[in-house]
């Protein structure tokens, strides 16, 4: 069975994972919290964009845009995720063969708990793998003792049969509702910028006043987070969840930015998930969701982001892949500020 | 009780349990019920998904709802009814354009369709060759439309895609078909 809520918990976390019913989306997160206090009522990578260098492509991916849409909502020749046991092969076997589909998504997914030592704090890690098409992804969510949240996607499986030398990019797309000790919807969203070296002044973080598309700028250091305008520590800090995006390729006319800040209208199949239909693109966010006013200034809002993690792929044709795919991860990360007490590991908690 | 969950999601631990069998039939029954006028002698339910939304009021308590996903192939709608834990329909969604992942009925009929076209039969007939699913370009009238891709085999690893077909499950009938070797149409 597909689509129930699992609970798991470690590393001072609490959370449940889900698998939904329909093949396509991947591993979901819900209702994540942190030492007792929610941090995200949902996140998910429910789809993927991926552009090939064309036009020489064999039909795969099939012309005029030449761009996959896989997950939901599957477009342009993309493919959904189908959800594979745990321990099924990383190679071209499971495309073809149904042997190795998870028969249900406690057959999918895996939980660790790794305790901490001299290099790491504890993390708590649910994973799971889906075919689609004739790759792999892997859905990975690591939630760190230290409060931070890792989401993770790996690429892997074989290369495109049609095209094995043609340079892509993967685009993979992240929906996280961060609700900052639960109190939606009264947070607000900022953009972090280092300016110069000048102290004080050299950094500064803009409150973002409506919804928008939001561009990466490692020149910058730019980052942006999720803020409470209700909840502080004990210190009167506010309590905030930052995003560090680390990218490793620009943008495209199919993946147009980086994150996109939008507001909660439901965790319906309709938020956002279904772009692509009708050029293959990311478009859609812009044009459709992140559409309206913020408010900063007073009520705050219950802030949902889109967040892409992408990667080109420059095939290592008659090396390396000329088999199959070595896992390939890419990732974001979710960190904590002025939202959590840490203690070393051993250290008594006095709280 | 877990010390690291929050007390709103304790709350809500009732509320997720997973849908029972006689739970997930009345709301199959009360959504097809419902909506028995408009719809044809050709719908499938595609299945069922709980669906949790945030309460309104950040005190309040989110309603435990079932959505249950309807094709009809013949006047070309997806729709999700939203039935809640007393069978009660909450409210009907057109998804419109929205591709609702083929389930596994879906594919085995389109690969039957696909098997009884001249222009497929070769292929579908060959043990060398495979089909998977992909999701063709969008319908401008919103027909459920199944992209079939064939492949080839060459002992137990996949090789190039040498085909496509576009079944059209509103028609039963195959769209289109295009086959990638030269010379082939």
């Amino acid at each position: 069975m597909f689509g129930n809520y699992h609970h798991v918990s470690g590393a001072g976390w609490s959370l449940f994972w889900r698998v939904p019913t329909f093949n396509g989306s991947g591993l979901e997160i819900w209702w994540a919290d942190f030492q007792g206090h929610r941090v995200m009522w949902r996140g998910s990578a429910p789809f993927a964009i991926v552009p090939y260098h064309h036009p020489d492509t064999n039909g795969e991916p099939p012309p005029p845009h030449f761009s996959y849409k896989d997950g939901l909502d599957i477009h342009c020749g993309g493919a959904p995720f189908r959800a594979l046991r745990h321990g099924a092969p990383n190679s071209g076997l499971p495309w073809h063969s149904s042997a190795f589909d998870a028969a249900d998504d406690v057959d999918a997914v895996v939980v660790k708990v790794e305790p901490a030592d001299d290099f790491n704090v504890e993390r708590l890690t649910i994973s799971a793998k889906f075919q689609c098409g004739w790759y792999q992804y892997v859905h990975s969510w690591e939630f760190s003792a230290d409060g931070s949240i890792h989401p993770r996607v790996a690429m892997g499986g074989m290369l495109n049969p049609n095209c094995p030398t043609k340079s892509h990019l993967h685009d993979f797309y992240f929906r996280i509702d961060l609700d900052i000790d639960g109190q939606f919807p009264h947070d607000i969203c900022e953009v972090f910028d280092h300016d110069k070296l000048n102290d004080p002044n050299g950094d500064r973080w803009i409150e973002i006043t409506k919804q928008m598309k939001l561009l990466a700028k490692s020149a910058s250091a730019r980052k942006w987070r999720v803020r409470s305008t209700t909840s502080k520590n004990s210190a009167g800090e506010f309590k905030s969840y930052e995003i560090e995006l680390p990218q490793l390729s620009g943008l495209t006319p199919f993946s147009t930015g980086d994150v996109w800040v939008t507001v909660y209208r439901g965790d319906g199949i309709q938020q956002g998930e279904g772009v692509g239909a009708a050029d293959c693109s990311d478009k859609e966010l812009e044009a459709n969701y992140a559409v309206g006013p913020l408010h900063p200034g007073t009520t705050g809002d219950d802030i949902v982001l889109w967040v892409v993690v992408r990667a080109h792929h420059e095939p290592r044709t008659n090396g390396e892949e000329a088999d199959h795919l070595p896992y390939h991860y890419e990732e974001f990360s979710i960190t904590p500020r002025s939202f959590a007490r840490l203690r070393p590991a051993g250290a008594s908690d006095s709280r | 009780m877990n010390s690291e969950m929050s007390a709103a999601t304790r709350e809500l631990e009732p509320i997720i349990v997973a849908p029972s069998d006689e739970e997930r039939r009345r709301a199959v029954d009360s959504a097809v019920a419902y909506l028995k006028q408009d719809l044809s002698d050709r719908y499938r339910v595609l299945g069922i998904e709980l669906r949790i939304d945030k309460p309104s009021k950040i005190d309040g308590q989110p309603a435990r709802l079932l959505g249950v996903f309807i094709v009809d192939y013949t006047k070309r709608r997806t729709l999700e009814a939203l039935v809640d834990a007393h069978g009660k329909i909450v409210s009907v969604n057109d998804l419109h354009g929205f591709r609702i992942s083929y389930t596994s009925e879906e594919l085995e009929e389109a690969r039957a369709i696909a098997a009884q076209d001249r222009r497929v039969a070769h292929l579908a007939g060959r043990r060398d060759v495979f089909a998977s699913e992909y999701g063709p370009e969008s319908d401008p009238k919103n027909a459920r439309l199944v992209g079939l891709r064939y492949a080839t085999l060459r002992g137990d690893r996949p090789g190039p895609v040498i085909a496509h077909a576009v079944v059209d499950l509103s028609t039963r009938e195959v769209r289109s078909f295009e086959d990638q070797r030269e010379g082939k149409d």
